[in-house]
């Protein structure tokens, strides 16, 4: 966490993207001159309010969207490339599950579209069914599970390719605050044993300070990038972050970032 | 549709009351067909003492009793099989082969959605045509057999199928599409895992529909020219005032209707119990 940035190697680079819809001369900018690199093994939050284009964003990334102006690059390719090969998984807000199938067929879906066979994969599929703590669910369809229950098979099917980076588009941000905390922590606890290279969309500041390494903030109408927020998350029990100093002081860096942009505060701290 | 399994806030499986949830749910089984089977014996029975009669002032040689419709039925049991078997035949048969050519006229429009809108649409138009003017016209190509009669089915159920086939193909979810795409899944895998699945739901309902359609379309073109089956024998026994024999031929049509509506109903449930409609309360 410490490396000099110099040192660290670069995942994926935004150079000066921008990103307009709707016919010309009606046109609306969700995305204007955005430029940020984020780090290989990262956990990297985009934070701001609706409509400051950070899901926009995430799909740019996923190459589910073009963007007007400038370019990105992952891993020192063009996005389409990488999703080509399938090198991140994506988690929406919506879990996104086919109805059709149950926990475990919902999970080994990527598999299956990558064409490999069943017993090459089954054990795999159960492993991420073990670890997403789904295991006497994994026959059960989706509309027998809980919204986080949900969202924890969208999170494993995510990794069922082993994908170095993981795409995160406000996952947590339907769910009730308990069960919010909870996969907070066990998305933590993933990103500990997998060490991927996790981009989290949210509109939460605690959300993105609790789980954040760098955070970076964007402000609205046109989306731009407001600040980037270095060193966020303290090392050690992720389980009492939220009561330390430090989370604390974090909270409120961040957060004026956001009133000194409506100049709410006039830049006084709260 | 979350509301069903369990409550979205809690993130554990809420332990059901089995044994009270089982016996609710027997007892308004059991209520469910209490009600409507006594309401049937009720009909029968004030059609039998001659209810209807006396209200719409009808003779019996104008309405049989029920009693005497059986006795026909009795009477008539062999050619009653085997036209019923012969009607069967033009219904499955006709439903089954309009049902799939909507369908592949649906799935080759959802490929090419843009040429394919207005295929469909030209072939909705076909739900225009009256079969009484379709009829005389599919026994001028195809004679007075089973072939005929299946192409008037085939006809009225084919736009049916194709509508509302093209309407679940076409409204997949967004973002299960992005999802696909975010696993470089080609256009046949994005057919076969997503659009296909999440379509049958509407195939279904097209051919519970289209059933019920086809037997209008088979009876109505034996109407015209044929020399065996249900629609046959129906319109023949009007022509001879024999009121029972045409009345057995009504019942068995519409028990027909009943058995295949059923047929089409369980395969659903084997099909898709995924779907909301099928999940168990």
């Amino acid at each position: 966490m410490h490396l000099s940035q110099a040192a660290k190697k670069a995942e994926i680079i935004v150079d000066q993207v921008s990103m307009r819809f709707g016919k010309k001369g009606h046109e609306v900018t969700a995305l204007q001159n955005v430029s940020f690199k984020i780090y290989r093994n990262e956990f990297v939050s985009l934070l701001g309010p609706s409509g400051c284009g950070k899901s926009t964003l995430l799909r740019l990334m996923a190459d589910l969207l073009e963007p007007t102006e400038g370019q990105i690059m992952i891993q020192d390719e063009h996005p389409r490339e990488v999703r080509l090969r399938r090198k991140f998984g994506i988690v929406f807000q919506n879990p996104t599950l086919f109805e059709w199938r149950t926990v475990k067929q919902n999970i080994e879906l990527p598999l299956e579209v990558l064409g490999q066979k069943k017993s090459q994969y089954s054990a795999l599929t159960e492993q991420l069914i073990e670890m997403v703590g789904l295991s006497s669910f994994k026959h059960y369809y989706p509309w027998q599970l809980s919204g986080g229950m949900q969202q924890r098979v969208a999170i494993a099917r995510a990794l069922s390719l082993d994908p170095p980076i993981l795409l995160m588009d406000e996952p947590f941000s339907a769910l009730d605050e308990f069960t919010k905390e909870k996969l907070q922590l066990e998305l933590l606890e993933i990103k500990r044993k997998t060490n991927k290279t996790i981009v989290f969309v949210t509109h939460s500041i605690p959300e993105a300070v609790y789980l954040s390494d760098r955070i970076i903030v964007l402000s609205a109408h046109p989306g731009r990038v407001h600040s980037i927020v270095d060193n966020v998350r303290e090392e050690g029990d992720p389980s009492h972050i939220r009561e330390s100093e430090r989370f604390h002081e974090m909270m409120k860096t961040v957060r004026n970032c956001f009133y000194e942009e409506s100049g709410f505060l006039d830049g006084q701290t709260i | 549709m979350k509301e069903m399994a369990v409550p979205q806030s809690a993130d554990n499986i809420r332990p059901k009351p089995a044994a009270l949830k089982k016996g609710r749910a027997l007892k308004s089984k059991r209520s469910a067909y209490l009600l409507p089977s006594g309401f049937g014996v009720l009909f029968l029975l004030i059609w039998q003492l001659k209810g209807f009669h006396k209200v719409f002032h009808l003779e019996q040689y104008q309405l049989p009793i029920p009693s005497s419709i059986a006795v026909s039925i009795r009477e008539n049991v062999d050619v009653l099989w085997s036209y019923s078997l012969y009607t069967g035949s033009e219904i499955v048969g006709g439903c089954l082969a309009g049902s799939l050519f909507g369908l592949i006229a649906a799935v080759a429009a959802s490929f090419f959605p843009r040429t394919g809108r207005g295929g469909i649409t030209l072939m909705a138009s076909l739900n225009a045509v009256p079969i009484v003017a379709l009829a005389p016209v599919m026994n001028n190509w195809f004679g007075d057999g089973v072939a005929s009669k299946m192409a008037i089915v085939s006809v009225m159920t084919m736009a049916t199928m194709a509508v509302s086939a093209f309407k679940g193909l076409r409204s997949i979810d967004p973002t299960s599409i992005e999802l696909m795409n975010s696993y470089a899944a080609g256009k046949f895998q994005i057919f076969a895992k997503l659009r296909f699945r999440s379509a049958l739901p509407h195939v279904f309902t097209a051919l519970k529909i289209n059933m019920s359609t086809s037997i209008i379309g088979a009876i109505v073109g034996e109407f015209f020219i044929s020399s065996r089956g249900l629609g046959y024998l129906l319109s023949d026994q009007i022509k001879l005032a024999n009121m029972p024999l045409a009345w057995s031929c009504i019942v068995i049509a519409a028990l027909l209707g009943i058995i295949l509506y059923y047929i089409v109903q369980v395969i659903e449930r084997l099909v898709i119990p995924w779907h909301i409609a099928q999940r168990k309360q």
